[in-house]
């Protein structure tokens, strides 16, 4: 090998990693053994590229660089999983919102349409059944209908008799959980609804002390046990903050 | 991107390769609070991407390649980096003296940073050692006779900067010994 091509071979010729083949660097290594002018050229490139590698390479590494370090990857793989998780609820939610889209056109198309004509012929036949003048006949017809024999309507109110010519509805309704009965009285635009409670379904006691309350939105809540039937309490919700207009002998209003 | 590795062979990696890749951030941002964070973000993206790992003996390439894409990311955004024209910088025909002085670490800084990135990567990684030219070449997708001329001028530029006149003898006397080839 001549000094030529044993020069532009040195740059390969790295100590680590090997660059040049075996072959190659044995013959580089061999002509630095005898020619003096090339070993002392590249004595001087390796002792300058040591000395300049290790000013490169000394870098201080900062205390607790690898703590932070894994710290930081903990997080981010927590930060992954929880978007992960949040993304997977969000699919599902969407799954399931397209497949409640899907059904529920088709559930619609499989439902029967109301039949109106019906509908008007019961609620007629039904409300002159139940609703009455006499509050007798509303109570007989709530017992007789679902069959429970506690229920009772309330006829007087401070000794003076409600006016069942009022009555527009009865029949039963929810309350807080439970179904009881409901009168609902109008008279122009004012109303009264009268949930008849039973102590077989509520610990009335409590209600039956306290006195009428006016609430915000301009309705009374007035309980009033039955004089007659310690079970059961009437509780009167009305507009305004007087009964009096669905009294017998109160004027009508008009809307 | 995938499920992260396993919470162990990401803390194999750190324990590995944490400080010379540390190292490296430094050498190429000049900040040791760029470093740390370049680091994280090197590490973080290792963990989301490891399943694109499939040699592990090449692990330690990978991680700096990670690094230096995260910190050309940066360099974009930013567009501070000083670039130093190499077309002045010459190879010095002298010996070197004996012994050579120690490095200053801020002229060492200060010399990094003057070079351009596409220099100053392939030197900082051929002072690493462990990187071959063929790893450098690919780590930087440039043919390697691109990078053995970059590398050459910027040891040329770093010597210049960094010691006493003499220092590098070797280019030079290659470059004269090779003229006409």
């Amino acid at each position: 090998m001549d000094c030529k091509t044993a020069r532009l071979l040195l740059d390969y010729a790295r100590p680590a990693p090997a660059e040049l083949p075996g072959g190659d660097a044995a013959a580089v290594e061999g002509h630095l053994t005898a020619c003096p002018e090339c070993e002392a050229a590249a004595r001087a490139e390796r002792q300058v590229d040591d000395h300049l590698g290790r000013a490169v390479r000394d870098v201080p590494v900062p205390d607790g660089l690898r703590d932070r370090l894994l710290a930081r990857l903990r997080a981010e793989r927590r930060r992954w999983y929880r978007r992960w998780a949040l993304r997977g609820a969000a699919a599902t939610a969407a799954a399931l919102a397209l497949v409640l889209g899907l059904w529920q056109p088709w559930h619609r198309t499989a439902l029967p349409s109301p039949d109106l004509e019906r509908l008007v012929q019961h609620v007629s036949e039904n409300n002159a059944a139940r609703v009455s003048a006499d509050p007798d006949r509303v109570q007989t017809w709530l017992r007789t209908e679902y069959g429970n024999d506690v229920w009772r309507t309330p006829h007087d109110f401070d000794l003076r008799a409600l006016n069942y010519g009022l009555l527009t509805y009865a029949d039963l309704a929810e309350f807080q959980g439970k179904t009881v009965p409901m009168l609902l009285f109008a008279n122009g635009p004012a109303q009264v609804r009268v949930y008849v409670l039973s102590s077989d379904q509520f610990g009335l006691e409590e209600l039956k002390q306290q006195q009428p309350r006016l609430d915000s939105h301009g309705y009374t809540v007035e309980p009033r046990a039955d004089p007659d039937d310690g079970r059961i309490l009437y509780l009167f919700i009305y507009t305004g903050n007087s009964m009096d207009p669905f009294l017998i002998g109160a004027p009508p209003i008009n809307g | 991107m995938g499920l992260p590795g396993s919470q162990r062979t990401v803390q194999r990696l750190v324990d590995e390769h944490y400080v010379p890749l540390y190292r490296y951030a430094y050498r190429l941002s000049g900040s040791a609070a760029d470093a740390e964070d370049l680091t994280q973000e090197a590490f973080c993206k290792a963990q989301l991407n490891l399943s694109q790992l499939r040699d592990p003996g090449r692990a330690k390439a990978w991680l700096f390649s990670i690094l230096r894409n995260a910190y050309l990311h940066r360099v974009r955004a930013e567009r501070q980096e000083r670039v130093l024209s190499l077309e002045d910088v010459g190879d010095v025909a002298e010996p070197p003296a004996d012994p050579l002085p120690d490095v200053d670490p801020e002229l060492l800084a200060k010399a990094l940073a003057e070079l351009p990135e596409a220099f100053r990567t392939p030197v900082i990684l051929f002072y690493f050692e462990e990187f071959s030219y063929r790893d450098i070449a690919e780590q930087m997708d440039l043919p390697m006779g691109t990078v053995m001329s970059r590398l050459a001028r910027a040891k040329a530029h770093l010597r210049s900067r960094l010691l006493p006149p003499g220092a590098a003898v070797l280019a030079d006397a290659r470059r004269r010994a090779t003229d006409g080839l």
